[in-house]
């Protein structure tokens, strides 16, 4: 009995390497994929080297594996909504329909491999569906650096549309900066302002698109430190604020304020001058809640904020 | 060939009606689009759906085209593409297997029940996959293909000629089938088609009924309600509401149509406690009231409504002394559309007649004809350079006729053609002079936002604005959101 448990804590663990390899591979090799989608092709290689003959033996080694992904970065929640749905897929799947164990595997196999497919056809979606609404002439105003609003911009631009953004600097990692480049090599339009001046551009804003870490159940987004600064700003001048994001970021979390966020803290260069006594609290995003959210646009459609839930019960109970 | 020259003529004709406007009102031209649709699938040949569904969003363009404000139109069409679509998912489905529909032969059918859309829609979702949503998104990667392709194809279409893409978009449900069967001259779907199409003109014909029935649920005793206007389903829903209720109702008179004072006069012959009011006293008014009860044009897919101008105001008005703002709307009125979207044109403008009288347009004409000939003899360019106008074109003529702004705002630079007419500051005028231009647009629309809007009546019951998305996926496929897209794809354009 002992020997067994030793050998299957043994394979658990080598295990768990394969699905923490295969994430940083999936993300080293292309930077274009989302945490999300690195941890389902992790899910994907662990079950490509099951060696369990049950399902519930494979759900127990991807459950076994899916912690292991996420003790490599615990904060990370668009990594944690990627593990949930994968094995949500697996517990409900039509595969356990299937009488034999191998074909199973084989069709989450090629789920999860598929999947990755359709991550970057979803980026593809949102861009068709969002430059829908952006009008010409308009100004959009973005906060650091998104891939999925990067690619939306690109393809309303590339419809011929005419229109400028304003990108915040996005401190203190200047992601900012990057988005700025980006649109710039695009021959976009754009305006690089500080993060503090939001409030005082809002004013020659039409509308604002942000990207999104994670979407959280009751509608509301988690995405970079400053977010929610701006989208109160936009509220309070009645501008649109969008959110562009992807179906696999939708987490089953409900915070109600900031302090509910998992916590992740980055080093901050105040520099010397600093009082020994003063404390920093330099987090790295905040939570916008759903009723200063106009629209979300994802691959699932453009959704109101109450439809998040909707999409999340549905999967879920 | 006779028979399609006719088909051919009836759209014709039933355009031109459109365009002449000789059909006013949504629920007329939401049956009068169900009824050509129906005798399209009736009597034409199709051998697949994707035939079919290709003509009918062809024919579906040209009408709503011919009356881009009355979104009904393009909804039906929507609706009609829909049940064609279900109809080939479901041929597609029985036919991978035959072997297991002996036992599932009952529930194959659900439209041959003479249910109604709702008990379909719910039926249809236990069966087949609804839309694109989360808990499919790993599922069958063609499913999830064949939901979001058409949309991103269809935009390619739109940019590069490449025509094929998109009809193979549309085409993907049954272009198999057309190949392997050798046309069997005509789609079999069809009837069922034609039935669900049958029973979305019974369903347009009850949409009142079933509106005006709810009426009890939502008035109190004793209540106010405000309203602007005259709309027919507010009217029969208070009447019948009246039937076992005691309450008033405030009218605001709805300027510049005035259609406010026939409300009144029907309430008050109904026997209902009436008030009618200026739309100037709507805020004042406000506070007494208990409820806002209005009619909409259409409902938007963020779940805003486009609705007889003023509606806003009375909107702000509600909202600033926190009384629910309700909206009867029938679902036909449902649009897929966002305010943003450059396919929506919302807003229709009449000529001044409503606002200023022809009498004192006249008078200010000749006024400025007259000053305008003397001050060219006097050689005085700089009054004719003011008032810019010459007589050849004369802006009465161009006012009378409507235009359409694009866009949720009409811009003023839209406006300055609808209806322009120029005032001389001369002497001798009924009216005091005005310097200049003064332009006098006449919209008929206004947009309400979501956030102002407490809850839609519809015919299937109260909903919220948030939840109009949902409605959307249960009445529309998303490849027949935007009807325009395949066709300029088509064009080569």
């Amino acid at each position: 009995m002992v020997v067994t448990e030793g050998f299957e804590a043994n394979t658990q663990g080598t295990l768990n390497d394969i699905a923490v390899r295969e994430f940083h591979d999936a993300l080293s090799r292309d930077e274009e994929v989302a945490f999300a989608v690195a941890a389902i092709m992790a899910l994907t290689a662990v079950i490509k080297r099951s060696t369990a003959a049950t399902l519930m033996g494979v759900s127990k080694e991807l459950e076994d594996a899916a912690q292991a992904l996420q003790r490599v970065n615990p904060t990370n929640i668009s990594l944690k909504a990627g593990c949930e749905l994968f094995l949500r897929y697996t517990t409900r799947t039509s595969a356990l329909e299937l009488k034999d164990i191998e074909t199973a595997k084989a069709r989450l196999i090629e789920r999860g491999l598929h999947f990755a497919e359709t991550s970057t056809r979803a980026r593809q979606t949102i861009a068709e569906l969002g430059s829908r609404f952006i009008r010409s002439n308009c100004v959009v105003l973005t906060h650091g650096y998104s891939r999925v609003v990067l690619r939306l911009l690109q393809t309303a631009f590339s419809s011929g549309l005419q229109f400028s953004v304003i990108v915040t600097e996005g401190r203190p990692d200047g992601t900012g900066i990057t988005m700025a480049k980006k649109l710039d090599a695009e021959n976009i339009p754009v305006t690089l302002v500080l993060d503090s001046c939001v409030a005082y551009i809002m004013d020659r804003v039409d509308m604002v698109l942000v990207g999104a870490d994670a979407v959280v159940e009751n509608g509301g987004i988690i995405n970079k430190l400053g977010t929610y600064g701006i989208a109160l700003a936009a509220q309070a001048a009645s501008k649109p604020f969008y959110v562009a994001a992807e179906s696999y970021k939708f987490a089953r979390l409900y915070p109600l304020g900031q302090a509910d966020l998992p916590e992740e803290r980055k080093p901050l260069d105040v520099g010397p001058m600093l009082p020994p006594r003063a404390n920093v609290i330099n987090p790295s995003r905040d939570y916008t809640p759903p009723q200063c959210i106009s629209l979300l646009v994802t691959d699932l459609g453009v959704l109101t904020p109450a439809a998040v839930s909707d999409e999340l019960i549905q999967l879920y109970v | 060939m006779s028979e399609k020259k006719e088909i051919e003529e009836i759209v014709e004709e039933c355009c031109a009606v459109f365009r002449r406007r000789q059909i006013e009102g949504s629920l007329p031209c939401a049956k009068r689009t169900l009824d050509i649709l129906r005798q399209i699938v009736t009597n034409k040949r199709h051998s697949t759906a994707a035939a079919l569904i290709d003509e009918i969003r062809t024919v579906g363009y040209r009408m709503q085209v011919a009356r881009p404000v009355e979104l009904a139109i393009g909804n039906m069409v929507r609706r009609v593409l829909h049940v064609i679509r279900e109809e080939a998912k479901q041929e597609e489905i029985d036919e991978s297997k035959p072997a297991a529909s002996a036992p599932s032969a009952t529930e194959d059918h659900p439209r041959g029940q003479g249910s109604g859309l709702l008990t379909q829609a719910f039926k249809g979702r236990l069966q087949m996959p609804r839309g694109p949503s989360l808990s499919n998104l790993l599922d069958d990667p063609q499913i999830f293909s064949a939901t979001l392709a058409p949309i991103a194809e269809g935009a390619a279409t739109e940019r590069g000629p490449d025509p094929e893409a998109e009809s193979q978009a549309s085409a993907r449900p049954s272009a198999v089938k057309g190949q392997n069967k050798k046309t069997p001259a005509n789609w079999k779907g069809k009837h069922e088609v034609i039935e669900s199409i049958n029973e979305l003109i019974d369903e347009l014909d009850h949409i009142q009924g079933s509106i005006t029935t709810q009426g009890v649920e939502h008035i109190h005793a004793n209540e106010v309600i405000l309203t602007i206007g005259m709309s027919d389903t507010t009217f029969f829903f208070l009447k019948e509401a009246s039937k076992k209720r005691e309450f008033q109702v405030v009218v605001a008179e709805g300027a510049p149509r005035y259609d406010g004072h026939l409300m009144a006069r029907k309430l008050a012959d109904a026997g209902i406690t009436t008030t009618l009011i200026a739309d100037s006293a709507v805020y004042a008014m406000m506070a007494r009231a208990n409820k806002v009860l209005v009619g909409a044009h259409a409902v938007l897919a963020n779940g805003g409504v486009v609705a007889p101008v003023g509606m806003h105001v009375v909107a702000l008005a509600a909202r600033r002394h926190s009384i629910p703002f309700v909206v009867l709307v029938g679902l036909h009125k449902l649009s897929p559309l966002f305010p943003t979207d450059p396919d929506l044109l919302y807003n229709e403008f009449k000529g001044p007649a409503d606002v200023i009288d022809f009498d004192i347009l006249g008078e200010a004409f000749t006024q400025q004809q007259q000053l305008h000939e003397a001050s060219t003899a006097a050689a005085h360019p700089s009054l004719a350079s003011v008032s810019g106008l010459d007589s050849a074109a004369n802006p009465l003529v161009s006012s009378s006729g409507p235009l359409l702004a694009s866009g949720p705002v009409a811009s003023a630079a839209s406006l300055g053609g609808a209806s322009t007419f120029d005032v001389a500051s001369s002497s001798g005028l009924r009216w005091d002079p005005l310097p200049g231009n003064v332009h006098v647009p006449t919209p008929l629309f206004d947009y309400v936002p979501p956030q102002l809007i407490s809850l839609f009546i519809t015919d299937m019951g109260g909903r919220t604005p948030s939840y109009v998305y949902r409605l959307l996926t249960e009445y529309y496929s998303r490849e027949d959101y935007f009807l325009s897209r395949e066709v300029f794809g088509k064009d080569g354009r």
